[in-house]
């Protein structure tokens, strides 16, 4: 048996460790690109005949345009709906059902499209006719099949998620299905069928009530990115507007689609117990079937700089909690190192300063931290600073602390321990990382889909190393400024607790 | 209590047809090779002398390392009195520190080694736990064991700790998912149960350093514990040290605990709290499940994936979810625990207007399993994926480690797992339709609903009578008289008798109401704002308030048994337990009960209150209780102490009067000011008064109530 131990013989902190990982990493991957542009990386772990798989799709919410928000999100939920053949019992009389779905929806939405103008009669009878068009439709489903056959074979985990910057698509398996898997990931990729397009609408708009509208946090923040973000797409949710929900189409959703599933545009990793010479040749075959299309356009608006200070107050009887966002550059930018620590200075853990002095010793606050990759990281983001004020303190309160905690960073220099405690950490989390196939599978895809190499997440390490004290009151006087920052609190309203 | 909502987000449309499976599909599924050989990593075990129990796993692919101690001292322990001592203690072991050094100290050290130790508690069980890199290996289980062994228990850590714990009690009910989750079991097991207790401001008020040490004296002893260390170490030389340094820790004389006897009292019924601002309804129902080591465990098992808890191919997410549309999520099964009966449980979510529909629809599913079984394509496929899956129980040393520390503490066989493998395979249609049968009885539900009652339509009245739950989080006791002497209750009402006549004798017996005008000035967060109030009272308890703010005006009101209040945006009833507090401590009121036999006045000595010497009284009538201070020199009331709350939470409130004026022969305030914890809060001046005025009693009632 094969067996590449991941051994780190020499363990030292500093450049030793990196360059040794990054030598024995390198010995356990193998990468390789279709001749249709898809990019594959294999990562081996032959500790257990296990397999964890990620398809990491260089699309998002960010690349929506007005009107169709949240249809990023929605195909995602579409791809778990199987295949032209796997989930009916009738492509072809399905596909026929469906089209008429589609007419009962259209007409449907003439009417809605009306606003003030619709007769509310006729809507409601557009609707009766499009039920039954989808109960007729309903006829040819075999549902849940395309998860159903997948679990039953071992499947573990089955999952996706869709973000500003990408959508992914993640399962573990027994190792000994790699082909099983293969075909049919490559298939649902290959032949979608959107069936049942407008009851997962529905469902979708559920889960926009549950995690937006019905959570308190959830609408604060919905705000929050709004609000710092007036011109690029950042500034949609990714779960959509409602009213975008409303009105998107099956075909609309088609098109999407064919625009951004495509090859060139996806990243396969697989981390486990993944043998190269065997998996290349069943990777080629299947996923080599994607057809190559045209590279879809890039997003090209930018957002301005920001003109002055934005603040919002939202009155919710719920508990007290403060968000304060700066704009900042992208993944790619060289200050992004700079901010890393910085939000590890800021908020990892309890040496952080802001646990120090708003937890710990002000008592003011119950949680306090700071991150970035909020919306993305594909484009300029935001650091962002949080407080959930303690009981009898205020956001106005936690709001000035932090203001004073960061003018202190702008004007003293951290200390040594500060910046070493930094460098050691980026690379303890580092090594965590790679305790979990399905955590390797998702950096590889990852770093390979937003620099171009995934061998740059030891780059990234090699850049937090180089962080100087001057470069961190540089980057804090440049960014954290008045004119830049986006302000949200969430509190209870004023007057007398019944609002 | 071992409970996991998992609410898979995709929803997809289910009904399951025969399946017409591409023959593609099928012959790479019967083509598949055999699963690779998993070589399971050698378990050490040991016992030391001292009877601590020793698990060690190598794992050297990276440099890391992890170990956690599980021992027998869950919240599960806590006196009824002081829940939540358990996860203060654990808490404050870490963050306050050794004997040798403090919490803080201890932080930086193990933050700038990128490696933690940590301790918390869970219901049955609790844990210390620590990771690092493996060049950091001996100084962080040095650490560890310094933690385990001699925790300080620092003052500072300890009131940090309880003021977390308590700002977290006042977030508890901003969530619906979270007010069901913690309410349900409360509901199935007794509110006293102790698996299911929960802190409050007065048994976390009641947690003392001298607590915290004997929990630590308590559970903390060898054979309590069970330690198990994993990853890039030599095993044989950990087990050596180990042995060195927990030399000297020794049992004396220590039993591990018994968990408590549990009672099995199943109210059925139908169960509902509101919750402002949402737009569904979180839904649990059930009804009591099994123990661990019930025979019947293995059939339930397979049952439970067939019918709530087996993903997309269970019944519950099919014909709930998919075929009817009612919900986004939908998990349930018979659930177990190892010491005790866990639930047999459903819990959804779903848009109000659907809640009865949801309910009903789950309960039709429960019904057909109890009396319909399964069939044999759904025994099939549940114990295909099953095996399928299987490796991954035990594909890290993490997880392995984790489930055999699981085992042994519960007294379970090392091998339990294949145990499981071998039952799960025997198992037939015929012994899941006998479980189904026994175990699920939809005629005797309990059934919670978390949602908002004005959307709730058609009403929860259509399954039964509806019990309403109350959720409104206990305030935190005031300062508690002690016990009273003949002597103090004398002395008490004595005093108070004198406060009447000082305040004007008959004069204020005759008042029958009044009509009292003020100006406040309010502290909230640093602002003032000033606002106008005209109060007008018939006595004993009807009360109507109307309160002028810059930015509109406010009416409240309260007609000795229900209370509203109205606002621009509308009327809506107010709980009336809280006019029932202010009530008793109205100033007419007050003086009048010097004649209730049923309220005792209880004298505590003497305090002083700004620059007045004041005699301090206990005031209480049934549970109600606060203290109000009379001035040593001219016996006139000069303020009062008791528990309120503010905009920001509960709060000990403190009103001193500063100035009287005499009306129709009464002393009566004309100012006064209120600290709220120590803070400023309030600032009154009285602009007018009238006693005993008429007044139209139907102000007191709820506009729009019915006559």
């Amino acid at each position: 048996m094969r067996r590449i131990l991941f051994v780190f013989a020499l363990l030292l902190m500093g450049s030793l460790l990196i360059a040794g990982a990054f030598q024995e990493m390198e010995q356990s991957v193998t990468e390789f690109t279709l001749d249709n542009g898809l990019k594959v990386i294999l990562f081996e772990n032959h500790q257990a005949p296990v397999i964890s798989m990620v398809t990491y799709v260089n699309v998002g919410s960010a690349n929506e345009k007005p009107g169709i928000t949240g249809i990023a999100h929605i195909f995602e939920h579409m791809a778990f709906k199987g295949t032209h053949n796997i989930g009916t019992s009738d492509p072809a009389k399905e596909m026929e059902a469906m089209k008429k779905v589609d007419e009962a929806f259209y007409a449907w939405k003439a009417e809605y499209d009306k606003g003030d103008l619709k007769d509310s009669a006729k809507l409601d009878e557009l609707k009766s006719t499009l039920e039954e068009a989808k109960k007729n439709a309903k006829e040819y489903v075999v549902s849940n099949e395309f998860n159903e056959l997948v679990e039953r074979e071992g499947c573990s985990g089955l999952n996706a998620y869709t973000s500003w910057d990408n959508t992914a698509y993640f399962y573990n398996f027994p190792s000994n299905k790699l082909e099983l898997w293969a075909y049919m990931e490559s298939e649902r990729f290959l032949n979608p069928r959107l069936r049942e397009f407008y009851s997962e609408k529905d469902v979708v708009m559920e889960e926009r009530r549950m995690r937006t509208e019905s959570s308190p946090t959830g609408r604060m923040i919905e705000e929050f990115i709004a609000m710092a973000y007036i011109a690029h797409p950042y500034h949609n949710p990714v779960v959509g507007w409602m009213s975008d929900l409303m009105t998107i189409t099956r075909a609309e959703a088609q098109n999407w689609y064919e625009n951004y599933y495509q090859p060139n545009n996806m990243v396969v990793a697989i981390a486990g117990d993944v043998f190269p010479r065997e998996a290349r040749p069943i990777i080629e075959k299947w996923f080599g079937r994607l057809p190559t299309r045209p590279t879809p356009e890039p997003v090209e608006t930018v957002e301005p700089p920001q003109r002055g200070e934005r603040r919002e107050i939202m009155e919710d009887p719920s508990q007290p909690f403060a968000i304060i966002g700066y704009h900042k550059g992208d993944f790619n930018h060289p200050d992004e190192s700079v901010f890393n620590a910085i939000t590890d200075i800021m908020g990892n853990g309890r040496t952080s300063r802001l646990y120090k002095r708003l937890v710990r010793d002000d008592k003011i606050a119950l949680a306090a931290g700071a991150f970035t990759g909020i919306p993305g990281q594909k484009f300029p983001g935001l650091f962002i600073f949080y407080g959930l004020p303690m009981q009898g303190h205020t956001n106005d309160e936690v709001e000035s602390v932090m203001y004073e905690e960061i003018e202190k960073m702008k004007n003293e220099p951290v200390s040594d321990e500060e910046l070493n405690r930094v460098k050691t950490r980026a690379k303890g989390d580092f090594l965590r990382e790679l305790q979990s196939n399905s955590g390797v599978a998702h950096q590889l895809a990852f770093y390979q889909t937003i620099t171009g190499d995934w061998r740059d997440m030891f780059s990234e390490l090699e850049q937090i190393d180089k962080v100087t004290k001057d470069d961190i009151m540089r980057v804090a006087k440049e960014y954290f400024t008045r004119t830049n920052r986006t302000v949200v609190f969430l509190q209870p309203a004023k007057d007398g607790g019944e609002s | 209590m071992r409970r996991v909502l998992l609410f898979a987000f995709i929803t997809l449309m289910a009904f399951s047809l025969l399946a017409v499976v591409p023959q593609e599909f099928t012959k790479l599924s019967d083509n598949a090779p055999e699963l690779r050989p998993l070589k399971t990593p050698d378990v050490q075990q040991i016992t030391l002398k001292n009877g601590l129990r020793i698990m060690l796993v190598e794992d050297h692919r990276l440099p890391l390392v992890s170990g956690r101690l599980m021992y027998r001292g869950g919240s599960v322990f806590d006196p009824a009195d002081k829940a939540g001592l358990a996860g203060i203690a654990t808490e404050v072991m870490r963050t306050g520190g050794t004997e040798a050094v403090t919490g803080d100290d201890l932080s930086e050290m193990l933050e700038s080694m990128s490696a933690s130790v940590e301790a918390f508690a869970s219901s049955e069980s609790a844990y210390v736990s620590f990771n690092c890199l493996s060049e950091n290996f001996t100084q962080v289980l040095d650490i560890f064991r310094d933690i385990v062994l001699n925790p300080a228990f620092r003052e500072d850590k300890i009131q940090l700790a309880k003021d977390q714990i308590k700002s977290a009690i006042s977030r508890r009910n901003d969530e619906a998912q979270e007010i069901l989750s913690r309410e349900f079991p409360r509901l199935l097991y007794g509110k006293d149960n102790p698996y299911v207790a929960i802190e409050e401001y007065a048994t976390v008020d009641a947690i003392t350093r001298d607590d915290l040490v004997a929990y630590h004296q308590r559970f903390f002893f060898p054979s309590n514990g069970i330690l198990a260390i994993w990853g890039d170490i030599d095993a044989k030389a950990v087990a050596k040290t180990l042995k060195e340094s927990f030399k000297g820790w020794e049992d004396n004389g220590r039993k591990v605990a018994s968990y408590p006897k549990m009672k099995y009292d199943l109210t059925p019924g139908v169960y509902f709290s509101h919750k402002d601002g949402v737009n569904q309804s979180y839904i649990e129902l059930g009804h009591f499940g099994i123990q661990r080591d019930n025979p019947d465990y293995y059939a339930l098992e397979v049952m439970n994936r067939i019918f709530g808890m087996g993903g997309f191919a269970s019944r519950l997410f099919k014909n709930i979810r998919s075929n009817k549309g009612l919900t986004y999520g939908v998990y349930g099964g018979v659930d177990w625990e190892y010491t005790h009966r866990g639930s047999f449980f459903v819990s959804t979510f779903t848009m109000s207007p659907k809640t009865v529909d949801a309910i009903n629809a789950v309960i039709a599913e429960i019904r057909d399993i109890k009396t319909n079984g399964v069939t044999q394509e759904e025994l099939d496929k549940a114990k295909k994926a099953f095996f399928e899956k299987f490796v991954f129980n035990f594909d890290t040393a993490g997880k392995l480690i984790g489930r055999l520390q699981s085992y042994a503490f519960y007294g379970m066989p090392m091998n339990s797992l294949d145990v499981l493998r071998e039952k799960i395979k025997a198992v037939t249609v015929e012994d899941v339709n006998k479980v189904a049968a026994k175990y699920l009885d939809p005629d005797n539900l309990l059934i919670y609903v978390v949602g908002n009652k004005d959307e709730i339509d058609p009403s929860l009245s259509e399954l039964g009578e509806v019990k309403e739950v109350d959720i409104t989080i206990p305030a935190p006791k005031g300062e508690e008289a002690p016990e009273a002497t003949e002597a103090d209750l004398d002395k008490g009402r004595a005093l108070m008798t004198r406060a009447l006549k000082a305040h004007g004798g008959d004069a204020v017996l005759k008042v029958t109401g009044k009509e009292v005008e003020e100006e406040l000035t309010m502290d909230m967060g640093g602002q003032q704002f000033t606002l106008t109030t005209v109060a007008k009272m018939v006595l004993p308890d009807k009360i109507h308030v109307t309160v002028t703010m810059p930015f509109g005006t406010i009416e409240q009101a309260y007609d000795g048994t229900t209370a509203w209040v109205k606002t621009p945006q509308g009327v809506q009833p107010y709980p009336a337990e809280e006019f029932k507090d202010e009530i008793m401590k109205e100033f007419f009121n007050l003086l009048n009960a010097v004649k209730n036999p049923d309220v005792t006045f209880q004298y505590a000595g003497t305090e002083s209150l700004g620059d007045k010497t004041v005699d301090a009284v206990f005031v209480k009538k049934g549970e109600a209780q606060f203290k109000i201070f009379l001035d040593t020199k001219d016996h006139s009331i000069a303020g009062m102490k008791y528990q309120g709350k503010t905009q920001m939470g509960p709060a000990e409130m403190v009103q001193a009067y500063t100035d009287y004026q005499t009306v129709d022969g009464v002393v009566y305030p004309a100012s006064y000011t209120v600290t709220a914890n120590g803070e400023p809060y309030i600032t009154s001046k009285v602009l007018k008064v009238v006693l005993s005025p008429t007044l139209d009693a139907s102000i007191f009632a709820m506009p729009g109530a019915a006559e």
